[in-house]
């Protein structure tokens, strides 16, 4: 795959890129990454400075100003976007993972503390929930709510452990797929090269961000 | 709605993406520099070229005030000249071109074909190069006939996988639930589309019919 926004021009802003690969890391896979902290507030503090920046520019009839006003406008929509659906994709997915997170305290640490307040408050919410309204009624063996059930959420991360593609943004090298079977097989991963595989094999390589999902 | 149904990337969102890719145009007015979140673009001076996000490059187009210089890559000759490498080589890899050439090339054809030369044979061959590789696509996927750890699909645009990402993990996940009788078999390396071997009638390719 030929990448034209390679690393190298001066005055680009490749953070911007960094948060639409984490988008699209989060959006392509079931686990639940770390939170892009630095990534979101940077991002959130530059939209309120350049929003700042748009309104200072009023009662100007000159078309140049206007025109360069209406494109950080336009700009602004779009870096909002990116920083909405990266939350509400991470929303979604806390929500779906809700009992396997609410037990697994590890993972706590992946979330934002606004995240990890949701998640707790919807899991106390959903588990009174679902005892008032019926497991209190059944034998106390039957009452456990975090077994996996058809197409609940899964209950632990071989669940998670789907084909995903992968995007090799650097020298990978010799990569060992499907650790869990019988037959082990090795793949040499070059840079820019796509590849489809396991969740679990490609999970390190998204965290060090030398390649990212597809 | 399951948690796949919810994160899934749409083909907008990719068109979204392919926004951000730089371009060059060759503006008809004089603007300062202009600082974005993304960058800083500019000056903007009369007849001199200069490298602007897509986005940026169709929002002075619409306004009338720039003229998009086409990438090198968007031009009859060379989408001919790839569409011939697809044709001549049907039993290897894709081609590479840009990750968002259908992208790009949908959009400029859209709103700025009177900055391109002879826009009717350009979608012409795109649609050409489009369905060669759109057809290579779908026969590695029914290549795809066991349990395999990896698949390599070198030089496969953005959109195309999109559209070959449901398909592709279904059937992977398929064979992987086919767990105990695939087990024992010698795993080896392969790229999707190097396959060319018979198919065998068996059940698993049975199964795959429906994707054909």
């Amino acid at each position: 795959m030929e990448e034209s926004y390679q690393e190298g021009k001066e005055d680009i802003n490749y953070d911007v890129w960094r948060l639409r690969k984490w988008l699209v890391n989060e959006k392509c896979c079931n686990d639940i990454l770390p939170y892009q902290e630095e990534l979101v507030t940077g991002f959130a503090d530059l939209c309120q400075f350049q929003q700042s920046l748009v309104e200072q520019v009023t009662g100007t009839d000159d078309f140049a100003t206007i025109l360069v006003k209406n494109l950080k406008e336009l700009e602004l929509e779009r870096i909002r976007y990116l920083l909405k659906e990266y939350l509400r994709t991470r929303l979604r997915k806390i929500e779906s993972l809700l009992f396997y997170l609410g037990r697994d305290k590890e993972k706590w640490s992946l979330l934002s503390s606004a995240e990890t307040e949701y998640m707790k408050q919807l899991y106390q919410l959903m588990t009174s929930h679902f005892e008032r309204s019926f497991l209190n009624g059944l034998p106390e063996k039957l009452r456990a709510i975090d077994e996996r059930d058809g197409d609940n959420p899964p209950g632990n991360l071989d669940d998670m452990d789907e084909f995903v593609f992968l995007y090799a943004a650097e020298e990978i090298g010799n990569v060992t797929t499907d650790p869990s079977s019988q037959v082990t097989s090795t793949i040499h991963i070059r840079k820019g090269e796509v590849v489809c595989l396991r969740y679990s094999v490609a999970k390190q390589y998204l965290l060090d961000e030398s390649a990212f999902l597809l | 709605m399951s948690l796949k149904e919810t994160q899934r990337l749409t083909c907008q969102q990719v068109e979204f993406f392919a926004d951000d890719e730089l371009i060059e145009i060759i503006p008809n007015i004089k603007l300062p520099v202009v600082n974005l979140i993304a960058g800083d673009f500019g000056p903007f001076e009369v007849g001199i070229p200069v490298t602007v996000p897509l986005w940026l490059a169709v929002g002075l187009k619409e306004a009338k005030r720039c003229r998009i210089l086409p990438p090198s890559w968007l031009t009859e000759e060379k989408i001919l000249a790839k569409v011939e490498e697809e044709r001549n080589n049907p039993n290897s890899g894709l081609v590479q071109l840009h990750q968002h050439y259908m992208e790009i090339a949908s959009k400029l054809l859209h709103v700025a074909s009177d900055d391109l030369e002879q826009p009717f044979k350009i979608r012409k061959a795109l649609e050409d190069l489009l369905d060669l590789r759109t057809n290579k696509l779908r026969k590695g996927l029914f290549n795809v006939r066991e349990r395999t750890p990896f698949i390599k699909i070198n030089n496969i645009s953005w959109m195309e996988l999109n559209s070959l990402r449901g398909p592709l993990l279904e059937i992977l996940c398929t064979f992987a639930s086919f767990d105990g009788s695939s087990e024992m078999e010698t795993s080896r390396t392969r790229e999707e589309q190097s396959q060319s071997a018979p198919p065998q009638e068996t059940e698993h390719r049975r199964t795959l019919r429906k994707y054909q």
